[in-house]
């Protein structure tokens, strides 16, 4: 019987693309023999194709034993591949890691120095507490090995060493603090490497080391210790405060001397996230400005991604920094890459101020309003709609920042707030026309109400936003806000526009609307018509309009009692009888009549006044209520969990009309008898009304019946006969 | 630290896996599909760094990648390691490939995937990073060749 090879068996995984799971299974039940086999060529073999089989996803945690039989193999290719598997396959759960310790230390001690390094490098893999502890003194003799190939593999091992044992590392520091100076380069890298990752966990225990260090900068031609020396300084930097004056003329020297950006980049990085920045002179921070702008116009997107990144930390620290980024952020909005795009519309926020807003929003406008046919940068912008969200998002955002103060111009903003109701593909459309509410309810200005009254018929008369793609897409719920607060502010609606913009309400397009914006055009159509009423100057001759409008409105409200939506029709029909009362009863020439309008206006009284959540801090607490007290024990917990996870929000609330109950007067006995006299004469007038004379039953028997006279009816199921159908 | 260091082709198929977190396989399967799905959407001009993939360890992870015709060499990495440090050494990498095998193409890393793990062993141990000249790590990997 021939075995197959590793190559043998790519190749077969290759030629049965169809049926790889089925080869692969008779492979496993091959190499399950073969890896038994007492012939030490069959069975490293095998263990090669299984660490293969490995990588694809097949366990080989059941071969464990197998592979320190072929470490233990005296052919250096075998052993190879026995350290590969286990450092592929073993972990600290691998109970046969015990049987390894003496065959771990045989080939550490080994003549050979590939040997000696395989078993370090296996180790660096498989090392747990015992390994470690047991095998800690030879590390430390080989930290002395004569060859530099084995000295820097024991320095990084140790870092491994150190975090299953940490007592070596009270051993090995003294060693370790040798291999600083050492003469080969790859020694002092790996021990530069490992204290680095030390560091990161206890800084302030390596900071005796900073005077060699600081040397090994200064004289330092490799660009990869370069980097993880600066990086060792911005972990130490904040331990230590006198470190900052020796180390930022350093940095300053370096930074303007090297020509490798990746090392340029770390110094820039390292002293801004170690907050050593905060420390340097005026020279120093012009410098580092210089070169993060050259970063973020670089031709490698790497360095314009970092360069960014490394900005949006510098802001934290220097927020009046930006103001020197501001154009070249902005371009970096139609970066080629979208990744960049993103960054640079995160650092968007910070550099709005109240003369920068309205032309940062003016930019991120321009890229909303492209065409879908339009591309530029290789990048169609309009097919993006995770970016674009995230444009509408950030206007939003900077704009409503600290209740609205960096707008200048509130026309402006409504404008805007207006076109991007017209703006396709977004997910947030919603959030738009919150925010036009928002705003336009805060304004109380009176020309400013008369603008935006004026933008909202605008709107309410837009055909394109009756267009199927913004019904679909939700934007056309803008109207929402704008038919309510239409009606909400008629009185600054021109007058003479009101007609006009009773047609625009009953327009047929209203039937595609959502049924909530259908609802806020019932209720808008009613109150502009009352202040209609109220506000025209009726005569004989003008009654005819009186007469043309009502009939028509009521017309059109058929179009809304079509409606599947029973609120609608609810709605509707209300509106209507109403209309259809004042047809019949009211006489707009007679000045008497306008009280019934009237009445019916004062329905619609109250203002609405935006209030913070935090508002029912301000009330007063009544001194006899002791909030102290706890009324019920178990609650309290549960009563913390609610009040962390609303304590950030920041929400307002719409204070509807505040109602003064007006002092009812208590009815007399005489007055009620009367009443109820009225009622029962009324209900036997009345023909729908059926009477209830013959029932004895108390009247709340329907809430409480009698559990026995509950007629029971017995349902049987034969399942097998009916088919189920589940959808 | 490194992580795991990945090389797969366009379509995801792994052709190597060094995982120095000692994951049992489907974690490592997992964590590579994961891996494969945040790279494939990205294009060529696009920068060569992925952040916080929750899955790989959030924000304190990076993806770092260069895309060679057909194949991805990936480094996962976290914060202590210098972002373009990282590009440099995925260099060294494939310039040992390249001299190892003469003139690498995909089909050598297919066939010779266990001499692609020891020549990944002279460059990184254990997740450290080993050697970062190219020559040193070609010279260790060919006197090892050699030994019978």
């Amino acid at each position: 019987m021939f075995e197959k090879s590793l190559a043998d068996l790519i190749r077969g995984i290759r030629a049965n693309k169809k049926g790889e799971e089925d080869y692969i299974a008779s492979c496993l039940e091959e190499i399950t023999t073969e890896i038994k086999s007492n012939d030490i060529d069959i069975k490293a073999v095998a263990l090669q194709k299984l660490t293969y089989l490995n990588m694809l996803g097949y366990d080989m945690s059941w071969a464990s034993f197998h592979v320190v039989e072929v470490m233990s193999s005296q052919k250096f290719q075998y052993k190879r591949i026995g350290y590969l598997a286990a450092a592929q396959s073993f972990n600290k759960d691998t109970d046969v890691l015990m049987l390894c310790t003496n065959l771990i230390k045989k080939d550490l001690t080994s003549n050979k120095m590939y040997e000696t390094a395989l078993a370090l490098n296996g180790l660096s893999q498989i090392v747990t507490p015992d390994l470690a502890r047991d095998l800690i003194d030879d590390l430390l003799r080989m930290m002395n090995h004569s060859q530099p190939y084995i000295r820097k593999r024991v320095v990084v091992l140790l870092y491994k060493v150190f975090l299953q044992y940490p007592e070596a590392l009270i051993m090995a520091y003294p060693k370790l603090k040798e291999k600083l100076e050492d003469e080969h380069t790859s020694v002092v890298i790996a021990t530069v490497s490992v204290i680095c990752e030390l560091a990161t966990h206890n800084p302030r225990n390596y900071l005796p080391l900073v005077p060699q260090l600081y040397n090994i900068l200064s004289n330092c031609s490799n660009n990869w210790l370069s980097i993880k020396i600066v990086k060792l300084f911005a972990l130490l930097a904040p331990e230590e405060p006198r470190l900052a004056k020796k180390i930022l003329p350093a940095f300053g020297l370096l930074l303007e001397g090297t020509s490798a950006t990746s090392f340029a980049y770390e110094i820039l990085n390292s002293m801004i996230k170690s907050g050593l920045i905060k420390q340097a002179n005026q020279a120093l921070i012009s410098l580092c400005v210089e070169k993060l702008k050259e970063f973020i116009i670089d031709r490698d997107a790497n360095l314009r991604y970092l360069g960014l990144s490394a900005l949006s930390e510098l802001v934290v620290i220097f927020p009046k920094v930006i103001g020197a980024f501001t154009d070249i952020v902005l371009e970096r909005l139609d970066d080629i890459d979208l990744t960049i795009r993103r960054k640079a519309l995160d650092l968007i926020p910070s550099m709005v101020t109240k003369p920068t807003l309205i032309p940062i929003v003016d930019k991120l406008m321009s890229y909303l309003i492209k065409d879908e046919d339009e591309w530029f940068n290789n990048i169609n912008i309009f097919t993006d709609k995770e970016y674009r969200s995230c444009i509408v998002n950030n206007i939003l955002n900077i704009c409503s920042k600290d209740k609205y103060a960096n707008i200048s111009n509130f026309q402006w903003y409504i404008c805007t707030l207006c076109n991007i109701s017209f703006v396709e593909n977004i997910y947030n459309v919603d959030n738009v026309a919150n925010q036009l509410m928002d705003v336009c309810i805060r304004l109380k200005d009176t020309p400013l109400r008369k603008f935006i009254m004026e933008k909202m018929i605008e709107l309410l008369k837009n055909k394109v936003i009756f267009e199927k793609k913004f019904i679909k897409a939700g934007n056309s719920n803008v109207l929402y806000v704008a038919s309510y607060l239409l009606g909400e502010f008629r009185n600054s609606i021109d007058i003479e526009n009101v007609e006009d913009l009773l047609f625009s309400l009953t327009s047929s397009e209203a039937k595609e609307l959502s049924d909530i914006v259908q609802n806020n055009y019932i209720i808008a159509i009613l109150k502009i018509y009352i202040y209609w009423l109220l506000k025209s100057d009726f005569n004989e001759s003008s009654i005819d309009a009186f007469k043309q409008i009502t009939t028509m409105i009521m017309q059109k409200l058929q179009l809304f009692m079509n409606n599947s939506g029973i609120e609608v029709q609810d709605r509707a029909n209300l509106v209507l009888e109403i209309l259809n009362k004042i047809y019949e009863q009211y006489d707009p020439i007679n000045d008497v009549d306008k009280d019934l309008i009237k009445s019916i206006d004062s329905l619609f009284d109250g203002e609405l006044k935006p209030v913070a959540i935090k508002a029912q801090k301000m009330v007063p607490v009544p001194n006899e209520l002791d909030l102290d007290h706890v009324i019920n024990e178990e609650a309290q917990e549960m009563l913390n969990e609610i009040e962390s996870s609303f304590a950030d929000e920041s929400r307002y609330f719409w204070m509807s009309r505040v109602i003064n109950p007006k002092q009812i007067k208590e009815p007399t006995k005489q007055e009620l008898r009367e009443a109820r006299k009225k009622r029962e004469q009324s209900k036997k007038d009345n023909l729908f009304y059926l009477d209830d004379e013959d029932d004895e039953k108390p009247q709340n028997s329907f809430y409480e019946p009698d559990i026995d006279e509950i007629p029971i009816v017995k349902f049987t199921y034969d399942f097998g006969k009916i088919n189920i159908i589940l959808i | 630290m490194i992580q795991a260091v990945y090389i797969f082709n366009n379509q995801g198929k792994p052709r190597l896996i060094a995982d120095y977190r000692n994951l049992d396989v489907q974690k490592s399967q997992e964590f590579l599909k994961e891996t494969y799905n945040l790279i494939k959407i990205r294009k060529d001009n696009q920068c060569n760094f992925i952040e916080g993939s929750k899955l790989l360890g959030g924000a304190n992870t990076k993806i770092i990648y260069r895309h060679y015709a057909t194949l991805y060499f990936v480094f996962v990495v976290d914060s202590s390691e210098s972002e373009l440090g990282i590009l440099d050494l995925i260099q060294v990498l494939v310039e040992s490939l390249d001299k190892c095998f003469e003139n690498v193409c995909e089909l050598d890393i297919v066939f010779k995937c266990d001499q692609v793990h020891y020549i990944l062993d002279e460059i990184i141990s254990g997740g450290m990073v080993l050697e970062t000249k190219y020559n040193e790590v070609v010279y260790a990997f060919n006197e090892q060749s050699k030994i019978k």
